[in-house]
């Protein structure tokens, strides 16, 4: 099919300028269209790259900066020594020289909706016909009383993968046998809902070979969380979960969550003046959409990002995508497979919109590995498609937990865990 | 010259309501599912040639429990068996 754009490249020329003659500026600005992304995560990655496979005569700007990205997944798993933080790191090397994809090493400043353009920490402006935001999450430190940024080197949150991830790591090193770890779950919702548990997971796997006198306590202000089953038949099975000396305590306290933290004394106080006293204190707070979004208009009330299903463009404005955590696509959760999938279906979008071609039906799927113990893996997944009202939904009938305890099953699972880590980076960053 | 230009978007316009109707609204393309396949299987995997009929085959078996699996059958359940036919022929046939 012939789209508009392709069809002035094919006339030539002379062509081109009959159309400047009688169209629009935005048409002439269309025929070497300019897609900008923020931030460079799997769902910015993984849309820079799609956009130039299915269509390389689109210009495609990348804008993240940092120049080494450290994944999220497998960062639990430095915790308990499977894995090096420095091989969870992925550069923007591939995409800029395999791709043609222009990386900006900057920060995005200001987005101005109405004129088209983005303005980057130098003050330079960069115009775009479509824009793609990808930022992530922040943190709502409101929602604590004694703690936020400028703690966190010393109660980490390690939900950005790097430096929090290596500090969380130390400490966990330092402690004594016969220690205390707090895990503060976050509530709904909030980047990878069966993170807490896996990493309540991994540091029990460090904590049994190395100081297996010591506790973890999961304190969640949720009734229930992902994978909830799996992941207490597997503490059930390797950390004695249930058991008055369970290495593993999970307290679920909606009624009477964590409101006040003393960081130098590593204590915790909840609403109804509970107090805990941790050794290592890994409290993760309550999340929203990063804050370019926040100050750019494109969040609702609930500080996060809302889309049109089908194309992810923003409903608060127009020619700008969101995808990823950010952005609001319940059912599906926020993870990094997600931002891949919700990326792909966003750069078919894109690129048809720019083509001025129909928008093809999208499809998406989601699956969130977790580790247990080392070679005891657990999963979730979904597929998802658009229903009549033009929302997200999950495909009756798919999807579903790791279907068996079996060991044998568990072990596949783990193996495949690891495999889905290399697979993902691969197919987001080269 | 207007009007030649109008003649010309009015001929690509039409091709592309034929072209639109011409599919089933409903589903899903082979490339889209494809390019969720390659999240947990990249792209240079299928560079292996699978003839399509093996393919399509297979992600049936996944779909009807009559093959073993660890996640597939969950991710084949979300397919008509026309999208498996579709997916397995984009990734049969990828360069």
């Amino acid at each position: 099919m012939v789209s508009r754009r392709h069809f002035i490249k094919l006339t030539g020329s002379a062509s081109a300028l009959f159309v400047a003659g009688c169209q629009s500026k935005k048409l002439i600005s269309s025929a070497s269209a300019h897609v900008v992304i923020i931030g460079g995560g799997f769902g910015g990655a993984t849309a820079a790259k799609t956009i130039k496979k299915l269509d390389p005569t689109i210009d495609v700007t990348l804008i993240e900066p940092k120049h080494h990205y450290i994944t999220c997944p497998g960062s639990n798993w430095v915790l308990a020594g499977l894995k090096n933080i420095n091989s969870l790191s992925v550069s923007y090397q591939q995409l800029s020289s395999q791709y043609d994809i222009k990386v900006v090493h900057d920060r995005v400043a200001t987005i101005d909706p109405d004129r088209h353009f983005v303005t980057i920490s130098n003050g330079h402006s960069i115009n775009y016909d479509r824009l793609i935001v990808s930022p992530g999450i922040d943190f709502r430190w409101e929602a604590i009383e004694g703690h936020n940024d400028s703690t966190a080197h010393l109660i980490p949150h390690a939900w950005k993968a790097g430096v929090q991830t290596t500090l969380l790591h130390s400490q966990l090193q330092n402690m004594h046998n016969g220690g205390t770890v707090i895990i503060c779950a976050p509530p709904n919702p909030f980047r990878c809902p069966p993170g807490p548990y896996e990493r309540a997971s991994m540091i029990a796997y460090y904590l049994k070979r190395h100081k297996p006198k010591s506790k973890i306590l999961i304190l969640d202000p949720k009734t229930h969380f992902s994978k909830q089953g799996l992941f207490i038949k597997g503490w059930e099975k390797h950390y004695g979960f249930g058991n008055d000396n369970s290495m593993i305590e999970w307290h679920s306290i909606p009624d009477n969550p964590v409101v006040k933290i003393d960081v130098k004394k590593r204590q915790l106080e909840t609403d109804f003046g509970d107090i805990f006293k941790a050794d290592v204190l890994n409290y993760i707070p309550a999340q929203q959409a990063a804050n370019i979004a926040q100050t750019s208009g494109l969040c609702d009330d609930s500080g996060w990002c809302p889309v049109i299903h089908k194309t992810s463009e923003s409903t608060l404005h127009s020619d700008i995508h969101v995808i990823g955590d950010a952005s609001i696509q319940s059912p599906i959760p926020k993870s990094a497979f997600a931002a891949n999938a919700e990326a792909k279906v966003c750069a078919f979008a894109v690129v048809s919109l720019l083509n001025e071609m129909d928008v093809s039906e999208p499809a998406w799927i989601n699956t969130c590995y977790s580790l247990i113990t080392a070679d005891q893996g657990i999963s979730v997944a979904m597929v998802y498609k658009l229903n009549p009202q033009g929302k997200i939904s999950k495909v009756k009938g798919a999807g579903g937990v790791t279907p068996s305890i079996d060991e044998r099953i568990l072990s596949l699972e783990a193996s495949y865990a690891k495999k889905w880590l290399e697979s993902i980076v691969a197919d987001s960053f080269t | 010259m207007k009007t030649l230009f109008n003649k010309f978007k009015k001929i690509i316009m039409l091709t592309l309501i034929i072209f639109s109707s011409s599919l089933a609204a409903a589903d899903v393309s082979g490339k889209m599912i494809a390019y969720g396949c390659f999240s947990c299987h990249t792209e240079k995997s299928f560079n292996l040639k699978l003839p399509v009929p093996k393919l399509t085959q297979a992600l049936i078996a996944f779909k009807y429990n009559k093959k073993q699996a660890t996640i597939m059958d969950r991710i084949a359940k979300g397919y008509t068996d026309a999208e498996l036919n579709a997916v397995a022929t984009y990734l049969g046939n990828l360069k």
